[in-house]
């Protein structure tokens, strides 16, 4: 049986697979978790590998998977503090299964390392260098989707897109730029609030917003609140709203302003990676298969008419893989439904391989 | 329309580094001519080069090597030279880069005018505060004289809100005004102008991407149908490029970061992202592109002056091809100010690899042209007219001014 554990704080999401089959769950993370989830799952003895996802491995974890060894967990502990909250979950889950299941196999999945090696001048901010040297950086996310994207289009099409863009639809949008199997650009920052808008942060404003707030006497954790908290879908559409409500909101006013503003984003980022990358010949989407998300990516591709891109659409029973690209399109295009846990159980699977 | 005099019209015009100012002399809105002419440069600049002034009058030109410490100061300078050769001087126009919400058009300086642009000075806290310093030496020269103001931001009010839009809680950017404006506007209305005409177009049909690449400040510009569509600066001058000592886009959650982990002060943390950062910040070395090009190609230096480099042609380009995906498309790519007409290496590399959005330099005319006057640099062949415009905002902010006094 592979486990899979996903801290969500105070939680930790789990799955667990075998033979095909997946049972899931989450559960607190207190004393009594490793207990309780033993007897879901039937009994902690048939676990045989145990992956752990790991959000921010900084510049400390380089492997998107990698084993958690004594000397990968020492590493770990320099990045607890990159993300506190979320990392000293994965870790501590790290520690404890391991003395509970020593003979089982330990992996980390990080979710920063595709990022790792960016160009320098790719990750770098333009602020004292200094900075830079202490970790101020652009550090990526979601980078185990956007890698196993890449790799199911290798597999699909049986070659190497040369130049590619992926674009993450969810509630955390995001766009890499992948040039021959490595990241050359990503629109997640240090944070992930830096970016296109998401469910409730911000992405991309003036920095100088923040100083007008504080000088009026918002508190830092009040501003560290509204940008990542009460912003994004939520402020413009006045109430807490999924991507689905964004995709299917609509015809009025908010809804449609919404829908504009998150296309404008998604819009502005591509054309900066295809000039990133000099060129593009491959667009993916990766998205969850929900109501609303066949329209919107038909219709965003009409805006790409310009690189002469042509997609046909989603047909419905096209897999888990669908070749939108039109017979007269100059890029290929691709849409991967997203299953978080097929892509974390594809991810342990490459190491037993 | 007119006059029975001609008006001479003093324009002040601060770049973030530099004071350039013209004297025109106005006839009529189609009549104006330039009477004197000059430029303080690398004013409060650290850097290899030391600051200098000059001026050009009646056939004749001084240059002098100074220490300028501020834009008062050069000014000052160039109000005294103005007294020493008696130009006649009516009236003073400046160049007043972020009205926020309370201008939406050029406006004469009177008392309730000057009041309402103390309220705009954090607004762009590196280029307002110098615009008032050199208005208030020339209230100071020039007591009894009409002064008025022409703002950036104007051009920029045809943004469409799904490009200005902070996705921030209402309440938020109601009460504030946080939204992008856009700089810069001067020199793009100037692009809009100039580029369909030189190329024989109409600007109702002509999609334009322009540079606008100063020695301190710079901007990137969609322009569609000479409207502006978007501009890489938003609610101040902060974002956007890499500039000589402005960090251009950062992670806004990084200010927070920098302020709770490493205990910076919001002023202190303001003052390094304005005036430590961008070129000078990376590099160590100078805030000017000049002075880092000059650098790397001589090979002298690598590591982090190199690095300053790539850093500014890499931003440089995510925003070409942000705008031409915001276009659908482009016509023109237009390069306009000091920096963009010359430096032909930068361009050079800004335009290598952009064949996908039918673009082809030509090298040899880009290497070898003066930038002293509007120019194509592209191969014949490519699509995408590449155009070399030097900027005249000072005479736009001419007409802005001969339009509030001739009316």
């Amino acid at each position: 049986m592979l486990l899979i554990l996903d801290p969500f704080f105070p939680y930790l999401r789990w799955a667990a697979m075998e033979n095909g089959k997946v049972s899931e769950g989450k559960c607190l993370f207190d004393a009594g978790w490793l207990d309780r989830l033993g007897r879901d799952i039937g009994g902690l003895e048939r676990v045989r590998s145990v992956g752990y996802v790991l959000y921010h491995g900084g510049e400390m974890i380089k492997g998107s998977v990698e084993e958690a060894s004594l000397e990968s967990i020492g590493r770990l502990e320099r990045c607890v503090k990159l993300l506190p909250e979320y990392n000293d979950l994965t870790l501590k889950a790290v520690r404890q299964c391991r003395r509970i299941l020593p003979h089982a196999r330990h992996l980390l999945l990080c979710d920063t390392a595709f990022f790792v090696d960016l160009p320098e001048e790719v990750s770098t901010y333009a602020v004292p260098y200094e900075l830079r040297r202490r970790g101020i950086r652009r550090y990526g996310s979601q980078g185990l989707v956007h890698q196993w994207a890449w790799k199911k289009i290798c597999a699909r099409t049986k070659k190497k897109p040369a130049r590619a863009i992926s674009i993450y639809l969810g509630n955390y949008t995001n766009v890499v730029a992948i040039c021959g199997g490595k990241a050359r650009e990503t629109s997640t920052g240090f944070t992930q609030v830096e970016g296109i808008i998401s469910a409730s942060s911000c992405g991309d404003i003036d920095p100088t917003v923040i100083f007008q707030l504080h000088s009026t006497g918002m508190s830092f954790e009040a501003i560290n609140r509204l940008l990542s908290k009460e912003s994004g879908f939520a402020a413009l559409a006045g109430k807490k709203t999924e991507l689905s409500g964004v995709l299917c909101g609509g015809n009025k006013g908010k809804a449609v302003a919404l829908r504009r503003i998150y296309c404008y984003n998604i819009l502005k980022y591509v054309g900066a990676f295809v000039a990133a990358l000099g060129s593009v010949d491959t667009i993916m989407f990766i998205g969850e298969d929900i109501r609303g998300i066949s329209p919107f990516i038909r219709l965003f591709c009409r805006s790409l008419d310009f690189l002469g891109l042509k997609a046909g659409s989603v047909t419905s029973g096209s897999g888990e893989i669908a070749d939108l690209t039109h017979s007269a399109s100059r890029v290929n295009v691709f849409y991967l439904k997203y299953n978080k846990w097929r892509v974390l159980s594809d991810w342990c699977k490459e190491v037993s391989k | 329309m007119a006059h029975k005099e001609p008006l001479n019209i003093l324009v002040f015009n601060c770049g973030s580094s530099s004071l350039t100012y013209k004297i025109f002399r106005v006839k009529s809105l189609s009549d104006i001519t330039v009477v004197a002419h000059g430029k303080a440069h690398r004013v409060g600049v650290k850097g290899a080069v030391s600051s200098f002034v000059e001026h050009r009058f009646d056939g004749k030109s001084e240059k002098a090597v100074v220490p300028i410490a501020s834009h008062q100061a050069a000014a000052r300078l160039i109000l005294k030279y103005i007294e020493k050769e008696s130009i006649k001087v009516d009236c003073v126009g400046h160049r007043f880069v972020h009205g926020g919400n309370h201008f939406k058009g050029s406006v004469l300086l009177d008392t309730p005018n000057l009041k309402k642009l103390l309220l705009c000075l954090p607004l762009a806290p590196i280029h307002n505060p110098i615009s008032m310093g050199v208005i208030r030496e020339s209230r100071k020269f020039f007591p009894g004289l009409v002064q008025y103001a022409t703002f950036d931001s104007a051009f920029h009010s045809t943004i469409p809100d799904y490009a200005y839009t902070y996705a921030l809680p209402e309440r938020i950017t109601r009460k504030f005004g946080f939204r992008k404006y856009g700089f810069h506007g001067l020199s793009y209305s100037y692009v809009a102008r100039e580029v369909p005409v030189f190329l024989k177009r109409r600007t109702g049909d002509i999609k334009i991407v322009a540079c606008h690449l100063g020695t301190g400040g710079s901007s990137v510009c969609a322009i569609k149908y000479g409207h502006s569509i978007d501009c890489s600066m938003g609610y101040s001058p902060l974002t956007g490029l890499v500039m000589s000592t402005r960090c251009g886009d950062i992670d806004p959650m990084l200010m927070l970061y920098l302020m709770t982990a490493y205990g910076y002060r919001p002023d202190e943390l303001m003052d390094l992202l304005n005036k430590k950062s961008g070129l000078l910040g990376i590099s160590g070395f100078s805030s000017d592109i000049t002075d880092i090009i000059h650098k790397v190609y001589e090979k002298k230096d690598i590591g982090r002056v190199s690095l300053a480099f790539n850093m500014y042609i890499h931003r440089l380009r995510k925003y070409i091809g942000s705008y031409v995906a915001a276009l659908g498309g482009v016509d023109a790519l237009v390069f306009t100010d000091d920096i963009g007409v010359h430096n032909w290496r930068l361009r050079e590399r800004v335009c290598g690899g952009m064949e996908w959005a039918g673009l082809r330099l030509d090298t040899d005319l880009n290497s070898a042209s003066s930038g002293d006057e509007i120019v194509s640099v592209n191969k014949k062949d490519s699509k995408v007219k590449i155009v070399l415009l030097p900027t005249e905002e000072e005479f736009i902010i001419c007409l802005e001014g001969a339009k509030l006094l001739l009316r």
